[in-house]
């Protein structure tokens, strides 16, 4: 379980001598296997929360404890993907899945075997030797998870990773993403402003209101998968989060 | 391709031909026949003489001394140079105390470390090497500091993810990422070792290019002079072709066709 608990975070602001706060005291419990989303108008800090969850961010206050233990740098076992691919450009696909292994010193054998079965849950095959500047958008991201599931996280955290793709690849990914995570692997925190995507994964979809973020409302999606984006419930649910995500918006200007 | 060739051969085959008609002409009337053949010697003659010099062994013995020279100086200050660009890029404290100096000697024109290396050294090889590590190591650390300024953030916080050491971030990301940076940090520092050197010889270490610049020069021997220049501009596009092409192609394989 991930207990996120009154959370605070502000960033100094260039020529201004108070810090602009990001996070207000965000408290919020995720259970294990979950796929739960954090949905938000762009700048409402739910990629800032998504960072200090993976320990690459401090918190000013509160505490983040996963499993009862407080969270104080990243992990191994918290697996982040980013919406930018961060993938090494000077290694090939195949390489560049198999890093997290090797840096943990695996034997080769292991490395092979995994490598394998990660180029094939995300459909890579025949590309392990292609670099990353011949892969498109969709490929990249690909890559990115499979980086990421042979390392076994317990939970993978996802910065709108599919923010920077065309909305077909990102439908395909969204079913190839739901795929993956029917084996209950791992928890899945999501972060993204697409509220059709947010219905379409999670379990629980948590909205945050404007600036400095608080959460606003956590939503359970209870509809079988896999979804269909054109039932009423769907639509009715992905237009409750819209309408919540449009106030929070008119909070944060006025 | 083969048209660039040609095309470069005639650019040089011009040279040659407003040359001779200087040499024939003496400086096209400006001086009378005897000078212009010590000033401006025949292409022939120059010619005559190279092969005089590298029958005798000259030149290419004062040629190795020059380059084991600035290969020995170049060594050490990459062995210097490069950890210590990287150690000044991980390090705040180090880069405080450290770079601000480097900033001061970088812009110091090397050879004015000459003299001071004569002093310091005597004339020999110590003399000289000083003044080459003196000269290029500069442009290595700061050419390294600067692309590990480069290196992309969200690569070191995947690496961090990963929990990797410190030796496994300096091998998959800190070295590939700085990489094209040392090799112009490379480039730079040879030329600059090139140069100092040949000053060093000339102001009087013994043996070397420079030397043999500064011993025809006393024996008003116009065609040695044109020879050690030629054979330099030679040795450069050799060093150029052959040690940074093949490193560049490698880089060339991942960042190619965006």
């Amino acid at each position: 379980m991930i207990e996120i608990k009154g959370v605070s975070k502000s960033f100094p602001q260039n020529y201004q001598e108070e810090n602009l706060s990001i996070l207000n005291h965000i408290s919020l419990n995720i259970q294990d296997k979950e796929f739960v989303s954090l949905v938000g108008p762009s700048g409402c800090g739910k990629s800032t929360l998504l960072r200090i969850l993976a320990g690459l961010l401090k918190p000013d206050e509160g505490e983040v404890l996963v499993d009862g233990k407080k969270v104080e740098k990243p992990e191994r076992s918290r697996c982040m993907v980013f919406q930018d691919y961060a993938l090494f450009p000077w290694m090939n696909v195949w390489n560049n899945i198999a890093l997290g292994l090797k840096v943990e010193k695996a034997d080769k054998k292991k490395i092979e075997r995994k490598v394998a079965w990660a180029v094939e849950m995300v459909r890579l095959q025949g590309f392990e030797k292609s670099y990353p500047h011949q892969l498109s958008g969709g490929m990249k991201q690909r890559v990115a998870i499979a980086r990421a599931l042979v390392m076994h996280p317990d939970i993978l955290l996802m910065d709108e990773p599919f923010g920077a793709l065309d909305s077909f690849t990102r439908m395909k990914l969204q079913d190839e993403l739901t795929e993956l995570c029917k084996r209950k692997d791992f928890t899945t925190i999501f972060v993204t402003h697409d509220s059709d995507e947010a219905v379409y994964l999670s379990d629980k979809v948590v909205v945050f209101s404007g600036t400095p973020a608080q959460v606003k409302e956590t939503i359970s999606i209870d509809l079988p998968r896999p979804r269909n984006r054109t039932s009423s419930e769907f639509i009715e649910l992905r237009n409750r989060i819209m309408r919540l995500g449009r106030e929070s918006v008119q909070t944060a200007e006025n | 391709m083969r048209k660039k060739i040609v095309q470069g051969c005639i650019g040089v085959l011009l040279i040659l031909a407003l040359w001779t008609a200087a040499s024939v002409t003496g400086l096209f009337g400006k001086m009378d026949a005897v000078t212009a053949q010590m000033l401006f010697p025949l292409p022939t003659s120059v010619a005559a003489e190279l092969v005089e010099m590298l029958k005798s062994g000259y030149l290419l013995s004062n040629l190795l001394v020059s380059l084991g020279r600035v290969l020995a100086g170049f060594a050490i200050a990459v062995a210097i140079g490069l950890p210590v660009g990287i150690l000044v890029g991980l390090s705040e404290n180090i880069r405080n105390t450290f770079y601000p100096i480097i900033r001061f000697i970088s812009p110091i024109p090397g050879v004015a470390m000459v003299p001071l290396a004569i002093l310091w050294f005597g004339l020999g090889n110590s003399a000289a090497i000083f003044i080459i590590v003196m000269g290029s190591i500069s442009p290595i650390i700061v050419n390294t500091f600067q692309g590990m300024q480069n290196v992309d953030r969200r690569l070191e916080n995947v690496l961090g993810i990963m929990e990797a050491s410190m030796m496994q971030r300096i091998r998959y990301c800190v070295i590939p990422s700085i990489l094209p940076y040392v090799v112009a940090g490379f480039r730079l520092g040879l030329g600059m070792a090139w140069r100092v050197v040949i000053a060093a010889e000339l102001v009087g270490v013994p043996r070397g290019m420079g030397y043999v610049l500064s011993v025809s020069r006393n024996t008003a021997d116009t065609a040695a002079t044109l020879i050690v220049i030629i054979t330099l501009g030679v040795v450069m596009i050799l060093m150029e072709e052959v040690l940074f092409r093949v490193i560049e192609k490698h880089m060339n394989k991942w960042k190619t066709m965006e």
